[in-house]
């Protein structure tokens, strides 16, 4: 209990330097929402001033975030000037989408990385490993954006899926079966290619752990009680190859709303990343603000939960709090 | 300090039958191929090139040279850890090289290694008492209470005191980690104990302290030890026969006393010289243990 409160309390300072840092660096960038408004001749200056004063942009950077403070606390994490309405009123349905698409990409980049590094670390240096090897650094050095374009003129030449969006047009006719379907097809070139971008990282890390815990003395000697392959790797290797993996599950944790934001605009995907994009452009910086601490808050909640399975996992930390 | 009390005979034959020996190395040899990039084959790196040795029950042969020359393949040979590229180990008259696994199995528990570097042959995850269990668990051989109470009794023969049963393993020193290791090794009653260096990274009390125990094992259990080792004089302390092994080859072989007294190789002239000091300072045929 005693280490899950000081996580939690780490977590919580975390996260209120990140906003005091987000809203300063946003604030010294230079330009902002109404410097383009400014430029038009048939807006006054004096409605944009008085714009700015109804929106607090003339009060002290301290003041300001004061002011954001206190919205963030009512839940509302400010107020968007491009859509005139409290941020989180415009977070949350975006938010949704992006969740959906991120835990569906990183669970499957996740299992296959599993199922295939610890397939590659018990068969080390054979044709696959090598194979593998050659295929996932390759991968790592294409950018996402690549794929993302490339998946998108096979979908465009192919028509077997979807280009973009979430839902067909007229989805919302047809049965909940067809609109399952419908959606499925829309989900599957995003999350492909979410996953081609993540699983090399993840499959490096996973054959790397597991290797090194097969070749560790300890797994020698259990190997010489005549422990068998299968118990070898799952009873001997899997557990002490684990906190390194969990650490990293833990900062995946994080990717939950940061991994898609390109990969969003390329497939018109409605979650964050299009709103972010425009909000930067746009200099909206309530919305920035919003959605860089929501990804705070999920890298804390992520890390949160790593150090609690590292906790259960390893008993040299439970000795080391108890 | 850690001498045997009666000093060995010299003239002791060493040249053990069949019938005597618990082990017998015929011809080992092992080849580790090194794989290219794409394709198939690569470069030999040859580990053991005919290696001939035998241990008569009850008694210890080192096992001594160079980093590289080939002694932890030998030992790994040997628990059939690794699979020999040519010839055979027999073990209390069977061939374990032609076994198939499952059959294997049955004689683990009666060959058993110590490897080198205690802190890094434990699981760190395991309390001290579940490591020395663990061999039992893994074999299937009692219920969890036997295994415990198995596991404390090894831990109080090997002279670890029963408060650091429930310590992790990184709460130990390097002499009791050492212990530990032993005391694994011990829990399935084996008849050969395998120690590749046993006495790596320990000071040299400690180093005095471990071999007057493994002395006190033999003893108490007839134990035949295969002790691989750098140091001369700690190896001496505890053999009846030595083999000098260079390059994958056992160069020298004899009782232990006539080794260090009068080596023919000069590759054995060299190690003794490092070892002891140059030939005054040699220990005689006599007192070597």
């Amino acid at each position: 209990m005693r280490f899950l409160l000081h996580r939690a309390a780490q977590g919580a300072f975390v996260l209120i330097a990140i906003s005091i840092v987000g809203f300063l660096l946003l604030h010294i960038a230079p330009g902002e929402f109404f410097s383009e408004i400014r430029l038009n001749p048939q807006i006054a200056p004096a409605t944009v001033d008085a714009l700015r004063v109804q929106y607090g942009l003339d009060r002290s950077l301290p003041a300001q975030y004061g002011l954001w403070l206190r919205s963030a606390l009512r839940g509302d994490f400010g107020f968007s000037f491009a859509y005139n309405r409290p941020v989180s009123s415009l977070l949350w349905p975006r938010v949704r989408n992006t969740l959906l698409l991120n835990t569906v990409a990183l669970t499957a980049a996740w299992l296959f990385a599993l199922v295939l590094g610890a397939w590659a670390a018990a068969h080390p240096k054979g044709w696959a490993d090598r194979l593998s090897a050659v295929l996932t650094s390759t991968m790592l050095v294409v950018p996402d954006l690549m794929f993302a374009l490339a998946l998108l003129m096979v979908a465009v030449r192919t028509r077997r899926f979807p280009a973009g969006g979430m839902l067909g047009l007229e989805a919302a006719e047809h049965s909940l079966w067809s609109q399952a379907q419908d959606f499925s097809e829309h989900l599957f070139l995003p999350v492909l290619t979410i996953v081609l971008g993540v699983f090399p990282i993840l499959y490096r890390h996973v054959r790397s752990s597991l290797a090194e815990a097969l070749a560790s003395p300890f797994v020698q000697a259990a190997r010489g009680y005549g422990l068998g392959r299968n118990q070898i790797l799952f009873r001997q290797a899997f557990p002490a190859a684990a906190n390194p993996l969990i650490s990293l599950f833990g900062l995946s944790f994080g990717l939950l709303l940061s991994a898609s934001l390109l990969v969003e605009v390329v497939f018109s995907w409605p979650g964050l990343g299009p709103m972010l994009l425009e909000s930067i452009l746009a200099r909206d910086v309530y919305v920035i603000v919003g959605v860089v601490l929501l990804s705070a808050v999920l890298v804390i909640i992520g890390n949160l939960f790593a150090d609690v399975l590292l906790y259960w996992n390893d008993p040299r930390i439970r000795a080391e709090w108890q | 300090m850690w001498r045997r009390s009666a000093p060995c005979d010299a003239s002791r034959n060493w040249d053990y039958g069949m019938s005597e020996s618990l082990l017998e190395v015929r011809e080992l040899r092992k080849t580790y191929v090194k794989p290219r990039m794409f394709g198939t084959g690569g470069a030999e790196v040859v580990a053991l090139r005919g290696v001939n040795v035998s241990i008569a029950r009850g008694h210890t042969l080192a096992v001594v040279g160079e980093s590289g020359s080939g002694k932890s393949t030998l030992a790994r040979c040997v628990v059939q850890l690794e699979p020999a590229t040519w010839g055979q180990v027999w073990f209390a008259g069977v061939e374990l090289t032609r076994l198939p696994w499952r059959q294997l199995r049955s004689f683990r528990s009666r060959i058993q290694l110590v490897l080198q570097g205690a802190s890094a042959a434990i699981n760190p995850a395991f309390r001290s008492w579940e490591v020395v269990a663990e061999p039992l668990q893994i074999l299937k051989r009692g219920t969890g209470a036997e295994q415990k109470s198995a596991a404390l009794e090894c831990m109080r023969q090997v002279g670890l005191p029963l408060d650091l049963a429930e310590r992790l393993p990184h709460q130990l020193s390097g002499g009791q980690l050492q212990r530990l290791v032993i005391a694994r090794a011990l829990v399935l009653q084996p008849e050969l104990l395998v120690l590749d260096e046993p006495f790596t990274g320990l000071d040299v009390s400690i180093q005095a302290q471990i071999a007057n125990l493994l002395l006190a094992l033999q003893r108490e259990r007839s134990l035949t030890y295969l002790l691989i080792g750098h140091g001369l004089p700690m190896v001496s302390a505890l053999a009846d026969e030595i083999a000098v092994m260079q390059g994958g080859r056992i160069v020298e072989r004899g009782a232990a006393g006539s080794v260090l007294a009068t080596p023919r190789q000069g590759y054995t002239q060299c190690l003794v010289s490092v070892a002891f000091g140059g030939a005054a300072a040699r220990p005689s045929a006599e007192g070597s243990r």
